[in-house]
């Protein structure tokens, strides 16, 4: 049976294999909170609740989106907190909104093939969509940018953009190679979802980590 | 371990061969694997031939087998036996493996099933037939496997029905059942081998160490695989990146289930399905897919017979409009580019005589009423064009078609530009034969419906 590895561990295994997250603080109580930590962050901000095992957060209604004033993540703060009373939370994330092309990038690690890693439009709709491109690991830079291109993805990264939204190959093909490095490297994950990776024309951004590990191991 | 092919070699070029398991029983396994060895084939195809080497029939229970000395045990064999094919039951198997390791026997193909593929038992069965191999150092083919057949050796150690003709495509089957079908159509469509092997279970050889033994093996030009599953697939990318690099591997993956697994409410291994990875795997290190066995022999015969190219800009001649453009649109699908006619390039056809309603562009159509004048113009024309890479010819068959002298146009423009893939779609059945087969027998693929024309340039042109 896999576990789920926690939000913290997550975040510091992202770090290491320099892939990037939005600016964010972890927060355990309401008393933690305070409009300076909202202060010191570039609004928009977002304030999630983070359970034990996380599942999907918009399902649960565990994320509040665009909030434009300490006042307001305060506010959203409390609701959140008093939503999620009974269900085992690990902490409560106060994360700067990332604004750009919301992509999945993926792992999962196949019987015969060992680590493959996944990229595809995404939010919440790629599994209605279906347009994701794979790779067995490990992947170089140039590896990257094919699979970034032979999705319909490949849109957002033309000079032009796609309706002028533009996405960085570069910063994109990046975070797929240390995704890659990551899996590679910790052969214990069997399941990751960065889900969204938001692009922007300048960097790629993991603004949410479920990282699963084969039975009871830890990393 | 690194790979050692002498192991193979063994199985593939023994001079002697001793069948466990012979039997007076005409239905039974060991007569097939005699007879194949004694004649060549167990049917009569013409042009099979005995084994060269010594056989040895061995049975307990029999004193000749089809007029051969038959021996009570490879013990009683007076001379040194390089391959022993064992066809008894699989409670006997064992003690018959042993016997062999005793003898030095240093290649043995087990035919015997009921080993892995039969459950817990059994897996333990085929656990202990790896060691006792292993411990004599002998090279296993199987458990539960047809056997091997290398035609240029004239070895058929198999009970095949039949055996194919000598050829270069290696067949390397993890089904033993459907390579018994394949030789027969191999043998109804003159398609040919270098090397045919089932291997069963791969208890010791996979898939993998046969696609490494062909990399050298100088009657091998391309290699075709047919493949239920695999231990390990980071050696066999491995493996196909290095060896489809001047031996062309094409791969028809049986067991495609599309969807993935749903686990734990994570988005990737629901949509990441195993024959997914399979394709990027396939892809990454150079090995073609196919979609079916038909498509799987024509990919693995063109890309024997013909040198493969990076120049996706192709050219379609017909003379009939309904074929190019059903032609165009099969190229599009596969993402084969259409080379766009230049003025120059049409001037050029019409200097050496085009029919005035010519289409003028690409797909080149010539009008139904074409002689081989004017597919000679138009097949020079386009193959001597520096921006066309390939070619698609087409004819369908009009009362004034001359099928014979449009093949002859095909395979001397294919004699001089060799360097780029040429496809024929002679379209029709009895009266179009004599013009398809002469392309065959010139190495030149040749279909009757351009889907599949335009799927095997596809393979010729490494989009696949």
């Amino acid at each position: 049976m896999a576990e789920a590895l926690g939000y913290k561990q997550s975040l510091s295994l992202l770090e290491a294999y320099g892939i990037e997250t939005p600016v964010q603080v972890l927060v355990r109580t309401a008393e933690q909170f305070d409009y300076a930590i909202a202060d010191r962050m570039r609004y928009p901000l977002v304030v999630k609740a983070i359970p034990v095992d996380a599942g999907h957060k918009t399902e649960k209604s565990l994320v509040v989106t665009g909030l434009h004033t300490a006042k307001e993540a305060k506010q959203a703060f409390n609701a959140l907190y008093q939503r999620a009373s009974g269900i085992p939370l690990e902490c409560f994330v106060i994360q700067e909104q990332a604004k750009g092309v919301e992509f999945i990038v993926g792992s999962k690690k196949d019987d015969v093939f060992g680590q493959t890693l996944m990229f595809g439009m995404g939010g919440v709709y790629v599994e209605l969509t279906a347009d994701f491109s794979v790779r067995v690991c490990p992947l170089d830079a140039e590896h990257a940018k094919a699979m970034l291109l032979e999705t319909k993805a490949a849109a957002f990264f033309t000079a032009d953009g796609f309706r002028g939204i533009r996405a960085s190959l570069d910063a994109t093909a990046k975070l797929l190679v240390n995704a890659s490095r990551m899996v590679e490297e910790n052969p214990q994950i069997t399941e990751m979802d960065l889900n969204p990776a938001i692009a922007t024309p300048e960097g790629c951004y993991a603004v949410d980590a479920r990282i699963l590990l084969e039975g009871k191991k830890g990393l | 371990m690194a790979f050692d092919r002498t192991r193979i070699d063994q199985l593939v070029k023994p001079s002697s061969v001793a069948v466990i398991g012979a039997s007076t029983d005409p239905a039974s396994v060991g007569q097939g694997v005699l007879k194949s060895l004694l004649y060549g084939s167990v049917f009569e195809v013409g042009g099979a031939k005995p084994f060269p080497g010594k056989v040895y029939p061995v049975n307990p229970h029999h004193d000749s087998v089809l007029g051969k000395k038959c021996y009570p045990s490879v013990h009683d064999i007076p001379e040194e036996v390089d391959l022993a094919v064992i066809c008894v039951p699989a409670a006997a198997v064992l003690q018959v493996v042993r016997e062999c390791g005793q003898k030095k026997v240093r290649g043995i193909v087990v035919t015997t099933a009921g080993f892995a593929e039969t459950g817990s038992q059994g897996r333990l069965l085929q656990e202990q037939l790896v060691a006792e191999a292993d411990k004599y150092g002998m090279t296993l083919l199987g458990p539960n496997c047809l056997g091997i057949i290398r035609p240029p050796e004239s070895l058929n150690a198999s009970f095949a029905l039949a055996a194919p003709k000598d050829g270069e495509v290696a067949f390397i089957s993890q089904s033993g059942a459907l390579s018994d079908s394949v030789i027969d159509w191999a043998i109804e469509n003159r398609f040919k081998f270098s090397l045919l092997v089932s291997v069963g279970n791969s208890a010791q050889l996979d898939t993998t160490d046969f696609i490494e033994w062909c990399e050298t093996d100088p009657h091998t030009k391309a290699i075709a695989v047919y493949l239920e599953g695999l231990k390990d697939g980071r050696r066999f990318m491995e493996v196909c990146r290095r060896v489809s690099k001047t031996k062309p591997i094409v791969l028809l993956k049986a067991g495609r289930g599309a969807a993935g697994t749903k686990s734990a409410g994570a988005h990737t291994g629901a949509l990441v399905g195993s024959y997914r990875v399979w394709k990027a795997a396939c892809r990454q290190c150079g090995v073609v897919i196919a979609n079916d066995f038909e498509e799987m022999f024509e990919f693995a015969g063109a890309l024997a017979s013909q040198k493969r190219s990076g120049h996706n800009s192709v050219a379609i001649i017909t003379n009939g409009g309904g074929a190019g453009v059903l032609c165009a649109d099969y190229c599009e699908e596969n993402g084969i580019k259409l080379a766009e006619l230049t003025e120059d390039t049409l001037a050029t056809l019409e200097s050496k005589g085009m029919h005035k309603a010519y289409s003028r562009r690409n797909p080149l159509d010539l009008v139904g009423d074409a002689l081989p004048e004017r597919y000679k113009s138009a097949v020079d024309t386009l193959m001597s064009t520096e921006y066309i890479g390939a070619v698609i010819v087409i004819q369908t068959l009009q009362t004034m078609t001359d099928t014979v002298e449009d093949a002859k146009i095909v395979i001397e423009a294919k004699k001089k530009f060799p360097d780029k893939p040429i496809c024929c779609v002679f379209m029709g059945g009895r009266f179009t034969r004599p013009g398809s087969k002469l392309l065959v027998e010139h190495g030149i693929a040749e279909f009757n419906d351009p889907r599949r024309a335009a799927r095997t340039m596809a393979a010729l042109l490494g989009l696949l």
